[in-house]
């Protein structure tokens, strides 16, 4: 029996394998471009169904950056955006038949989370400069260095496993309860699905969030102190599969 | 469990490209129209602010003006009610003079009709003075006219202008010589001779009696006449008591 995390490649590209997350990733980026062309064609003051929903989604993100960071969202929008916008569609496109999410790989929650993991770096460098980044793990005393680089590493993997056990673990039970129970039994779980993938977005999306602004404001590797920004879930797994 | 490394680096690069096509076609015109919402909602509201400045300021020009009209009316109604009292004051002082001088007038008109009564009256005890004088000597004793009148009568006719005299009788009249009682053949010539002696001619009158001389004679010319008679007498009183009253009146 074939594991279900190993994935095979669907062709190749010269000497690179083209596996099924890819395919669905570039599937989505056209939606999404097209989407955003065909949006932003007819922009208008008096914004329509469509536009007032996605300036919605937008202010949401807006809020939630301000709220966390206390800073000026438009920096950090499209990144935060980019991300949380990414998860949901991929995490809800395990509704279609025969789709498989690719946050349902490791592959590419672990290529979300080394792009929240360079843009930590890079947005804390860019506001505090190099050497006070680099101070700013020494925090509160040069005694947690240590603990704070590796903080910094392993608060990335937990990016990275939180999304990959959640949404892999939905498309388990689905597909197993599908082989047990026939077709309208599993409409629950696939409802609780999207619930988890929405919750699953928002999570990923915050904790980049708070982790950038931790950054920004100087607080180096640890989690951001309280009433500078609201603290995100505490347990964000049991809360996803409750 | 083995990662394709394949897989994350273009799941890297896909993300990467996704981050940048986002950022390019969706979140940034999106929060261009949002601020440009922003731009044109602020501009309304001023523009909004604006009128209502604009608005309040009106109003309060309008509460101006509006109490500029009320004082004015005010001031207007004063100066009508004003000229009102003047013009009132004035008719009422115009009615009292006419009221005064018609009260004058009409006390004027009542002390003149009460001397044109008093004169009058007077004038009556006057005639009835005469009257009562008239009855009173007709009870006297006939008087013969000659004995007592004649000599009178001869000077107030030498006392005529001499061309009245020469003019007495002639022209072809003759005179009438009114005596209150009839006169006999003596008295008649007692009378033409005394005639004579004043004029210096003869006449030849016509003898009458007339009763309202009481006693006397009266010559009747068309030129002249020549009385000496209580009726003369009593007439010539009268004629004294009004003169006088004329001129007391006046």
């Amino acid at each position: 029996m074939k594991s279900p995390l190993v994935i095979e490649p669907l062709f190749h590209i010269g000497p690179v394998p083209i596996t099924q997350p890819v395919v669905a990733t570039w599937v989505i980026m056209a939606a999404l471009t097209l989407f955003s062309i065909l949006l932003t064609r007819r922009l208008a003051l008096r914004p329509g169904t469509v536009q007032a929903a996605t300036e919605m989604v937008t202010g949401a993100v807006d809020s939630q950056i301000t709220d966390v960071m206390q800073a000026d969202p438009a920096p950090y929008r499209a990144l935060i955006g980019t991300i949380f916008l990414f998860i949901l569609i991929s995490n809800w496109s395990s509704l279609l038949p025969g789709v498989e999410p690719a946050t349902a790989h490791i592959e590419t929650d672990a290529a979300l989370a080394l792009i929240v993991f360079v843009a930590i770096i890079w947005y804390g460098i860019r506001s505090q400069g190099l050497g006070g980044y680099l101070r700013s793990f020494a925090e509160p005393s040069w005694i947690m260095i240590p603990l704070n680089i590796v903080e910094q590493i392993t608060r990335t993997f937990s990016l990275i496993v939180r999304l990959f056990g959640n949404v892999m673990s939905g498309v388990f039970v689905i597909g197993i309860i599908l082989s047990l129970a026939g077709l309208l039994v599993p409409i629950p779980l696939m409802a609780l699905d999207m619930l988890t993938g929405a919750v699953q977005a928002y999570i990923f999306a915050i904790l980049a969030t708070v982790f950038i602004g931790a950054a920004v404001n100087g607080e180096g590797g640890g989690e951001n102190p309280a009433g500078a920004a609201p603290q995100p879930p505490t347990d964000p797994d049991q809360e996803s599969k409750a | 469990m083995t990662i394709d490394w394949w897989t994350l680096g273009l799941q890297t690069v896909n993300l990467l490209v996704l981050l940048w096509l986002l950022g390019r076609f969706l979140f940034r015109p999106l929060a261009a129209i949002v601020a440009e919402r922003r731009a044109a909602a602020a501009k309304l509201l001023d523009e909004a602010q604006a009128e209502r400045t604009a608005a309040q300021q009106a109003k309060a020009q309008i509460e101006t003006e509006r109490k500029a009209i009320a004082d004015e009316r005010a001031a207007r109604l004063d100066a009508v009610a004003q000229e009102a009292e003047s013009r009132r004051a004035a008719i009422l002082k115009d009615a009292q003079a006419q009221v005064d001088r018609m009260r004058e007038e009409a006390k004027a008109s009542a002390q003149q009709a009460h001397k044109d009564e008093e004169r009058r009256i007077g004038h009556r005890a006057q005639m009835l003075a005469g009257d009562i004088a008239a009855r009173l000597l007709e009870r006297l004793p006939e008087m013969p006219a000659t004995d007592s009148f004649l000599p009178g009568f001869e000077q107030a006719l030498a006392g005529l202008p001499a061309s009245t005299r020469a003019a007495l009788g002639e022209e072809g009249e003759q005179p009438v010589l009114l005596s209150a009682q009839p006169l006999d053949d003596a008295g008649k010539a007692a009378c033409l001779a005394a005639i004579e002696r004043a004029t210096g001619h003869r006449l030849a009158p016509d003898f009458r009696t007339d009763p309202v001389l009481i006693a006397g004679l009266r010559l009747e010319t068309p030129h002249a006449v020549v009385a000496n008679s209580f009726r003369t007498d009593i007439d010539r009183i009268l004629a004294g008591f009004e003169r006088q009253d004329r001129e007391g009146a006046a």
